[in-house]
Order: structure tokens, then sequence, then C-alpha cells
């Protein structure tokens, strides 16, 4: 039978009539494809499918050429650093100089590693070729080549299916900054995020609901995102718990003197879900040397890391980094989370009621009803809430609210005094008392009672109920401790004071350690004897060297240590005592944190009363929060300090805020020289232990 | 283009037949949409991976550079190309003075079936007859042209003509010509890819090569279709019995006529001779021993094998068409020459319309003489193969060993030729050189189409072709040499 030739071959190799009749060379003839009769001739041989022409097999592809294709253009040839595209080898060499050359990806001129096909050539000159057709290439070329070619689709074909996926998906790292583990649930998937650690999911882009969970805590933080996906790094940090942060780390090729203008490290706590660009060291250790372009004299890359402390949990160390930077409010979620580790107990709440009053009334209520609902019978909570109602403009309501109450439990000692509690002035006394009268053994009326009288000068009553305090809840007597002591003082008996101080000082921790030793140190000076008693060195766990000198610059002493006069709060306490405007400029770079626990409530006084003065409305709201005073009564208090015909008798105010208001008052030029002298005198007088308010008003120019 | 001719057998699958135009464009359009969809969707495929891969991880990976790669070469290889305009394209029309009878038929013809357009008639050498339209920019049909293969004026009746030319006017009236073009384009476009991607270092061809085999199966299904069609109208036209001869004869000419214009007729005119081709065709067909090329390339012609990718049907489908149950005939030759003036006015309107250079008048009994001895004369002339200095007796040397002879006799330039093939140049020019040695020792040549030359002298006749077999087998004998060497009647001296 006759068969096609498109190709012409039979002209050119008329062997090939004889091996017609296989099939397969037969098709391979007809499809006009020399190479592929190269190819069948070749595995006709290497399987000896026709033995009885093996000869002719042998000596036809031997011969590459016969089955030669015209050139379809110039193959690409060139080199760069002896990389590139070139012809190597040299085979089936003719009379004529011609030659089979395979044409291949080189490097170092001749080495192929990526054969593009054979060629017959003709050398002219150093890597200079005539090029007449191509030829197929050897059988184990074309298997290497076709091997790649087939690697290649293979490859494409699986960055396709990765390209795909992640178009569609997005990498999600949550970390989990507390103690206890977190269960993190985006609608099917779930996963478990250890105590402390990360874990990586998977997530499909687009709008995603994200919940994480604790056992004991239920929801911790919910997150609502519109995922992209993208080669940036997706993170939640649950509650902004973990202390991630971003570190910029550059290599030098030769170090500069000063290199930190290139380091840098930006601190994520309570940031819940971020994206970071250009990520390399993702959560791994930079290595110590980096190598770079010749050209380059520097090199920054970045990393991300979650900051580790011994023993101190994720979350603290967030927590502490916040209240160091005024950054209070976005940590509310994880303080929420940690009171509610904690079966919200006091200390929790309150720091999370803190937080939570930064961002709003609104939400320090909605904090403090959480823990209220814990502990319902708690009515220091209760009384959180009606501050924070007071502060929201709820007094009318509240006080029919808790009226019914009352009514509803008449013999309910606390529901009477939650009522009470609302009045304020005289009229806040005179309920008290009656109630006293009824419930004498309430520790609540008994401690409102005693602040009050207090307040409004009546230093006999006050010592009374708080000598029935004692007997009936120590603690809650160990509370007013301060107040005692003032009251004592006040009363003349400087040495019982001093007696209760001490009796009291052992059991003491922290900054009410550092309170009651200032308040020895005051007393102390009046009456003589060992003033520094307690500011001379700390008991151990109450405080270093520096937390020492904090409480001796408050106190009005030399500091110990020279290099703690550069503290902010130290620089503050004493620019108060002669510089009021310059204690102000200190107090910008003060967090309010900072303020509320390294002051005394009379340098708060003396600041707010001074912002008030000098109309300085940033300093006013920073320091309001921290004055124990009523939202409603501010506005008769700044009225007062502006020197403006305003009484503060009637409004329930702290000794030593009525002190500096006083003081203040006193520094307003338009009230006439007598007043403002009777002013003074006034404040020195409340101020019973004569300090920074004596001292004020002593070296603050007029 | 709608090409008459016929294969033996093909597949009439019924279950792919389309049916009317509508549907027929539709398949088209799609088909060519569909190459368009899957090329540049791949484009889009493989260019996606790397931007992907840069905008949703910032970085390309290896497989996104490949994939990158891959699609530059695949958009490059669909790039537009301009078309090639080849000199000579357009032949002229026979003018309507030397072929008014024939004009008047096809129009006739036209005007029948409601086609009205003027008509360019063009002559044209094989076994086969066409139809192809101009238009405006607007659309409208400027002209018709119809091409006629001569062999068909040589051995049709003129009712046989007349259904060839209804035939052709039938694809015209079923609207086949405008799919034509997109059928083209698209196979166009797909062997361009295909030939590009040629062992493409991403298999990027194979989708190519499996769609285009699709698409030729499928357009080949249509054009089939369109056959039957338009020799149904043929046959409603001139009656099944001239359709049905028709499409017999043709079949039947068709391997002769082609292998005679290969062999004998294109080579003559290569050679600068004007010969008669009728009278050529007439003694081709002859019976008698055909040269082994020839006859192989004959047998070649009729034993084609229908495939799936015909564009026409089976001659024995098509006649089963036409008359339902008949075989296909040998009907008698007929012809219809008359209607150019005669078989001369027919071939010189067929030389008209060449430009080529002078031809020199010539017929088949003095061709071989006049126009072959003095070509091949001249070949060797000056060589060291000239007779004067090679005689004939050196024959049963060379053909000791005649590969021996390749570095000598090889072409300039690279070979790409196996040893066999090398061997049958040599003998290839030794038969010539044959040739050349019998010239000069007084050998006249004579040729009959489609049979071996033969070299006469007095006394007596040889071919060139088998005097060199019997070199070849070592059967030469050296005094027979000689003595052609010798003008007839002389002695050959011996040594």
């Amino acid at each position: 039978m006759p068969i096609s030739d498109p190709a012409n071959l039979f002209q050119r190799v008329p062997e090939l009539r004889a091996l017609s009749d296989d099939p397969k060379i037969s098709r391979a003839i007809e499809s006009g494809d020399p190479f592929k009769v190269y190819r069948a001739l070749v595995l006709a041989r290497i399987f000896r499918r026709l033995p009885e022409h093996m000869p002719i097999l042998r000596e036809l592809t031997r011969e590459r050429r016969l089955f030669a294709r015209p050139l379809k253009g110039t193959p690409s040839l060139g080199t760069y650093n002896s990389v590139g595209f070139g012809f190597v080898g040299e085979s089936e060499r003719d009379s004529d100089g011609s030659h089979i050359a395979l044409h291949a990806f080189v490097i170092l001129f001749a080495i192929p590693l990526i054969p593009m096909g054979s060629y017959l050539v003709k050398s002219t000159g150093e890597r200079q070729w005539q090029i007449y057709a191509r030829t197929p290439l050897g059988i184990m070329g074309w298997l290497y080549t076709r091997g790649l070619a087939l690697a290649l689709v293979i490859m494409v074909l699986t960055g396709a299916a990765h390209s795909y996926h992640a178009s569609n998906n997005q990498d999600l790292t949550v970390l989990n900054g507390f103690a206890v583990p977190l269960t993190v649930r985006f609608d099917d998937k779930v996963v478990q995020v250890p105590a402390q650690g990360r874990s990586k999911l998977t997530l499909p882009t687009g709008q995603l609901h994200g919940v994480a969970s604790a056992d004991k805590a239920g929801v911790v933080d919910k997150l609502d995102i519109a995922l992209e996906s993208s080669g940036r790094t997706s993170i939640w940090n649950v509650a902004g718990a973990a202390p991630l942060v971003q570190n910029t780390v550059t290599y030098y090729k030769v170090k500069p003197v000063n290199p930190e203008g290139n380091e840098s490290q930006t601190v994520y706590c309570g940031k819940t879900f971020l994206e970071f660009d250009d990520i390399k060291f993702l959560f791994t250790d930079p290595p110590p040397t980096m190598s770079m372009g010749k050209h380059d004299s520097m090199i920054s890359v970045r990393q991300l890391a979650v900051v580790s402390q011994p023993d101190t949990p994720g979350v603290q160390s967030c927590i502490n980094y916040a209240f160091d930077h005024s950054q209070e409010k976005e940590m509310l979620k994880a303080l929420e989370a940690l009171a509610a580790f904690n079966d919200w107990n006091e200390g929790y709440a309150n720091v999370a009621m803190f937080a939570a009053t930064n961002v709003s009334t609104k939400e320090a209520l909605r904090v403090a009803q959480k823990a209220l609902k814990v502990h319902p019978e708690n009515i220091s909570l209760e009384r959180t809430i009606q501050d924070l109602r007071e502060d929201a403009g709820e007094h009318a309501s509240m006080l029919t609210e808790y009226a019914a109450r009352k009514d509803q439990h008449p013999d309910s000692a606390n529901e009477q005094y939650l009522y009470a509690a609302l009045l304020s002035g005289n009229e806040g006394i005179s309920v008290l008392k009656s109630l006293a009268q009824r419930f004498p053994d309430n520790n609540n009326i008994l401690r409102s009672l005693a602040w009050r009288r207090a307040a409004h000068g009546d230093a006999a009553g006050a010592l009374q109920n708080l000598s029935r305090l004692h007997q009936v809840s120590p603690s809650d007597a160990d509370h007013l401790l301060d107040l005692e002591a003032r009251l004592l003082v006040a009363q003349g008996r400087a040495k019982e004071a001093l007696k209760l101080l001490e009796t009291s000082m052992p059991e003491l921790k922290s900054h009410a350690y550092g309170s009651s030793a200032i308040a020895y140190y005051l007393i102390s000076r009046q009456t003589g004897g060992d003033a520094e008693k307690y500011l001379k060195t700390l008991p151990a766990g109450q405080g270093t060297e520096r937390t020492l000198d904090v409480y001796r610059a408050r106190a009005g002493l030399p500091i110990l240590i020279q290099a703690d006069a550069s503290m902010p709060v130290i620089k503050l306490s004493i620019a108060l005592r002669n510089e009021p405007g310059q204690a102000l400029t200190l107090l910008r770079d003060i967090s309010t944190a900072t303020l509320h626990q390294a002051l005394s409530m009379d340098q708060l006084a003396l600041l707010y009363g001074e912002a008030v003065r000098v109309n300085d409305k940033v300093a006013q709201g920073r320091l309001r929060g921290l004055l124990q005073v009523n939202k409603n009564d501010f506005s008769l208090l700044d009225q007062y300090l502006r020197g403006e015909n305003a009484s503060i008798d009637n409004i329930d105010l702290n000794l030593d805020v009525q002190a500096s208001a006083h003081l203040i008052r006193s520094r307003n030029q338009h009230l006439s020289p007598q007043e403002r002298s009777s002013l003074k005198q006034l404040a020195v007088k409340t101020d019973v232990w004569q300090s920074n308010i004596t001292t004020a008003s002593k070296q603050w120019q007029t | 283009m709608a090409n008459l001719s016929s294969s033996k057998k093909t597949e009439n699958k019924s279950g792919s037949r389309p049916g009317n135009l509508t549907q027929r464009a539709f398949l088209v359009v799609a088909l060519w949409l569909g190459f368009w969809i899957l090329a540049l969707g791949l484009v889009a495929g493989l260019a996606w991976i790397p931007l992907a891969q840069i905008n949703h991880r910032s970085t390309i990976e290896f497989s996104g550079i490949v994939a990158g790669i891959a699609a530059l070469t695949l958009a490059y290889t669909l790039r537009p190309r301009r078309k090639e305009k080849k000199s000579g394209e357009s032949v002229k029309p026979l003018s309507r003075d030397t072929a008014a009878p024939l004009y008047a038929m096809v129009e006739r013809i036209g005007k029948e079936l409601g086609v009205s357009a003027p008509v360019n008639i063009h002559l044209i050498g094989g076994a086969t007859a066409f139809i192809s339209d101009n238009k405006n920019w607007l659309g409208k049909i400027k002209s018709l042209e119809v091409g006629l293969g001569l062999p068909l004026l040589g051995t049709l009746s003129e009712a046989e003509l007349g259904s060839v030319i209804a035939h052709e006017y039938g694809h015209f009236v079923a609207g086949d010509l405008s799919l034509g073009p997109w059928v083209y384009r698209t196979r166009i476009s797909i062997a361009h890819t295909v030939t590009d991607l040629d062992d493409s270092m991403f298999f990027l061809d194979i989708l190519f090569r499996w769609y285009g085999k699709w698409f030729l199966r499928l357009s080949a299904a249509v054009s089939r279709e369109q056959e039957y069609a338009a020799d149904a109208m043929a046959a409603k036209k001139f009656g099944p019995v001239a359709t049905r001869s028709a499409l017999e004869k043709v079949h039947l000419i068709s391997p002769l006529w082609s292998s005679y214009l290969d062999y004998e007729l294109g080579p003559a005119l290569n050679r600068g001779a004007r010969m008669p081709i009728f009278e050529g065709f007439r003694r081709f067909c002859k019976p008698g021993i055909r040269r082994a090329e020839i006859q192989e390339a004959i047998h070649y012609a009729e034993a084609h094998e229908s495939s799936e990718y015909d564009t026409h049907p089976s001659m024995e489908e098509r006649v089963a068409a036409v008359v339902p149950g008949a075989r296909p005939g040998m009907p008698p030759l007929a012809q219809c020459l008359h209607l150019l003036g005669g078989e001369q006015q027919t071939e010189d309107a067929w030389y008209s319309l060449f430009e080529v250079e002078q031809l020199t008048v010539s017929d088949w009994d003095n061709y071989a003489a006049d126009v072959m001895q003095a070509i091949n004369k001249k070949r060797f002339e000056g060589s060291w193969m000239d007779p004067k200095v090679l005689p004939l007796s050196e024959l049963k040397n060379l053909a000791l060993d005649p590969d021996s002879l390749w570095d000598r006799l090889r072409p300039e330039g690279v070979s790409f030729l196996s040893r066999l093939g090398k061997r049958q140049y040599v003998l290839e020019i030794m038969e010539a050189w044959i040739s050349a040695c019998l010239t000069q020792y007084g050998y006249r040549a004579s040729l009959i189409p489609g049979q071996a030359l033969v070299m006469t002298r007095a006394d007596g006749s040889v071919q060139p072709a088998t005097l060199l077999q019997t070199a070849l087998l070592g059967r030469s004998n050296l005094d027979d040499l000689k003595r052609m060497e010798q003008s007839p009647g002389t002695s050959a001296v011996t040594a």
C-alpha cells in the first residue's frame, strides 16, 4: 500500500521504503515530521521490532541529518559571563565539514544545561557557525528535554494550583498572649491556640467572623474582617494581649559609630488585627550576618516577634507597656479577659474598669456591670457603677431607682446605704447619721459617714465612726488609714497618728506603704523624732531604690541616687514645689497610669487646680479621673478655682483637694488681698500634714 | 474554493451531518471562536500565574517565571501575520472573444439557478473546478470567478461539464463560499500556531494539535455535506446520468492527469518546450510499460485511503447519492473542446494565460531529440564526464562502485541524502551521462509520454536506463559498449 510522504523522505532516504510496512514507521512518515520518523526508527532499533532490518535501522539512525527539517528561524546564540545559549559538541561530521551540534543553554560556554535542539552546522570561526537545518535530538537528549518539559508543565500546573489557592485563601496567624489556651473558630474551622503560643490558619478570603474563646472566660475576642489575599503577613493578636513587636534589623558592611538610627522597634500591644509587608523573619531570629550586594553598604530587614519575659505572661508585659505609654484603653479587651480568667476579682476588675474609663463612661459601666454580675454582693462595685452613672448624668434617675430599692428592702442596710451614697453635702451626712443609728454595725455606712464628716470638718465625729469601723470591719478601717491619721493630727493627736501608722506599716504593700511612709515623715517632722524612718530604705518586696526616690521626692526630701533626677515623675515632684507652670509642662510626658501610681492626692489636686487656673484643658482632662471628685461637682470646683463667685462647702471633697482649691483660688489677682490671704491660711490649715500644699503656699510666686 | 475532486472511500457519518446553512455557519464560527478562546484563554491563564503570585504572595516563584515565558511564547505565535502575496497568484481569465460559447453556457446555467453576477472563467491545470466570489466592502458580490480544469474540457461531454458547473454554482447558492474564509482563517491560525510551537518546551503544541484535528474533522464533515448538496443541485439541473458520469470520469482521469502533469508536461515546459497538451495525454493514457516512478505516482493517487479529514465524500458515496443503489462505472470519454473553438484553440488559450519566457513549439515525436538531447549534451560539456573524454565503455568501471562517485558528483552545499539516496543521485547522473554518450555516438532519442526514454540508431535501439541497470548488475558487455561508441557500420578496434 503506497503511503503519503509529505516531507519527501523517500527521495532523501529511499531505504525507508523497505521499512514503511511497519505501521509505526509508516504513520511517522505520513505525519510529515522527519523527527518522528527518526524516533520511530530508533525505537524500532532499541526494541528490536524489525530484526530483519536491523542493519538498515542502525545505518539510518547513525545519521540524524537524514531527518533534518528546515530552519524556523535562527536559534538564539550568545552568552553573558559564560552563561547563555550556544552550540556544543560535534558529531556525525561529513567530509564537507558539516556536523551535528547541540544547541543548549550552557554554562561555562560548553557545559549544556538545557538542550534546546540539534542543528546541522558548519563552524566558521571561534564560536561562529553556519546553520543549515534542524536535526532530531539523540534519543537520550530527546527524552531529557521531554522529561524537562514535562517537569516544567507539572511545575506550572502546580504553580497555577498554588496561585489559585493563594488567590482565594490567606494565612492568618493567631497569637495568644494569655496563660491559658484559646479556642479560635472561623465558621467550621477550629484551632486550639496554646497558652502563650500561636497557630496558623489558612482561611478563605472574604468577609470572615472569628471568635476566640476560653473555657473559663467564654468569648475573649471577636474578629470581623474582610480578609484579602495578599503577600502580607496577617495576624490576629487575640485581645491585643501578645506583646507583638516589629523589629527593623540593619546589617552593615562597615558598622557605623552610631547605628541606632536605622534600627527600630514598633510595639503592637492592644492591636488585634494587623497586616505587615516585607517581613523577612516571621517569629524567627535574624542571623548574625547576612550577604548583600557588592554595591550595598547596608541592608535592613524586618522581623516580627513576640517578646517573652521570664515569669511574666505576655499579656502582663503588654499591660505594663500600655500603662507606661498611656495606651490603657487599647488593652481593655485583654484586661477584661484577664479579669474573667480571675473570676473578676477586685484587683483585675478595677484595672479593667480603669482602662474602660479611658475609653468612655459607657464602656466603664459595661465592664463594671460584668464584674457585678459575677459578684452581685459587692457593694464597692455597686458604688463604682453609681459613680459612673453619675458621670453619665443619671443622677436623677438613680435617685428614683435607688429610693425604690430602699423602700422595697427597708431592712437592708446596704440598700439604704446605696441610696444615701447618692446624696451629697449636709443632706447626705444627715441621712447617713440616721442610718448609722439604725445600722450601727454596717461598715459601708460607717466608712462613708466618716469620710464625709472629715470632708466637712467634723474631725471628732469622723474619728468616732472610724473607731467603730475598726471594731466592725478592720479591713475597711485600714482603707481609711490615711484619713484617720490626718484627723488625729487635726485633733492634736499627732503621736497617736504616728502610732497608728507604725502599727499598720508591716501590713501595707507597695503604694499604700509609700503613702504611709510619707505621712509618717510629714507628721514626725512636726513632732520631732526620726522622720525619715521609713524613707531611708525600703523593705524587701516594697520596691527598688528608684521607687524610694519617687517617695522621697513626693515628700520633699532629697533623692538618694543622682541619676533618678532625670525621672519625669521626680522632676515633676520637685518642680511642683516651686514652679507650677513647669510642672504642668512636665505632666505632658507622663502617662496617666504613672501619675496615678507615683503622685499623691495633694500633688494631683495642685496640678489640676493650676491647670484650671491657666486653662490647660488637656491637663484638666487627664487629671479629672484621678481626683475622686464626682463629675457633677467639677463645674462648681472649677468655678471656685477660677476665683468666681462660688462655694465648695456643700460638695464632698477630699481634704487635699479642698486645701489645694483654697490655695489655687488665692492666686487669682482679681480677688482682694484680704480674701487671698485668708484663702491661703485656710489652705495651710486644711493641709494638716503641711505637705506640698503648704510648701507651694510659701514658694509659688503669687 | 469548492473542489470537485473526490476520494475513493469516505465514511459517511450521518450523525455528524450539520443541517442548514445557519447551523453550518454557527458551527464554523463557533470553531473559529473556539480556537481564539482556547489560545487567548491559555495566554491569559499562563500570564495570570506570575501576576497572581505577585499580587497574592508578593513574590514570583520559578513556576511563575516559566508560566510567564510560556505565555509570551504563545502570545508571539498568535501575532497577526501579514498575508504573503504570491506573485502570479491571479491568473488572467479567459477572454470572452476566445471562449464565447463557454461563457454563454456558464452564464446560462447561473441564470437558471438564479445567479446573475458577472462571471470570469479561468482555465486551470488540474482535473478540478472551482467557484469563488469577489465582494465589495459592503459585502455585495461584484463578480464570480469560475475555474475549469483543462482535462475536464478534454474528457467530459457538454452535459457533464454543465453538471460540474452547476455543482460549483450549487456551492455559491448554498452560501458555502461565505463559510470558506472562516474555515481557511482558522486552519491558517492553527497551522501557524502548531508550527511555531512545534517541539515546544512546554508541550503547548499538543493542545493545538488536538484542537486542529478536531476542527478538521468537524469542518471536513461540514464540507462533505456541502458536496452532497452541490451534487444534488447538479443532478437536478443536468440529470443524474450526466452528474454521475462526470463524477466517475473526474475520478478516473485525475490520477493519470496529475502524473502526466508532474512527470511529462511540467518538465517539458520547464525545458522551454510548448507541447501539445491533449495529444500528450492521449499518448500517456495508452497501454504500455510506464516508468516506475510514474506508475507509482498513479498507483498512490488511485489508492488514496479516505479519512475523516477528507473534505469530499468518496466517489462511491457520491454516485450512490446521485443515483441511489448505483456503483461507480467507467463511462466512455468524450470532450467539449468546441466550447473554446477546438483542441488547438483551447491549448492556445491556456498557454496565453502564462507570462513565461518564449516557449519553443515542439511535438511529442521530436521533443526528446530536439529538446532533451540538446539540454543533456550541454550538461556534461567540459566536465570530467564529457562523452568526449569519458567514453561509454567506462560505464563498466563506473558501475563497479557507483557510490565512490558521490564525492565527485555531489551537489554544492551540505547533503541530506542517505547512502541509497546518494546512490540514486549518482545513478540519475550516470543515466543522463549514458544518454549524452549515446547522443555523441549518433543515437536519436524518442519518448512516449509515461514510458522510458529510447535511443535509436540505424543499428538498433537502446534504453539508457536498461543499459545502466545491466552495468550495475555487472552484465555489461564491453564489446557492445565499444560498438555503440563506433559509428554504425564500422568495426570495433580490439586491443
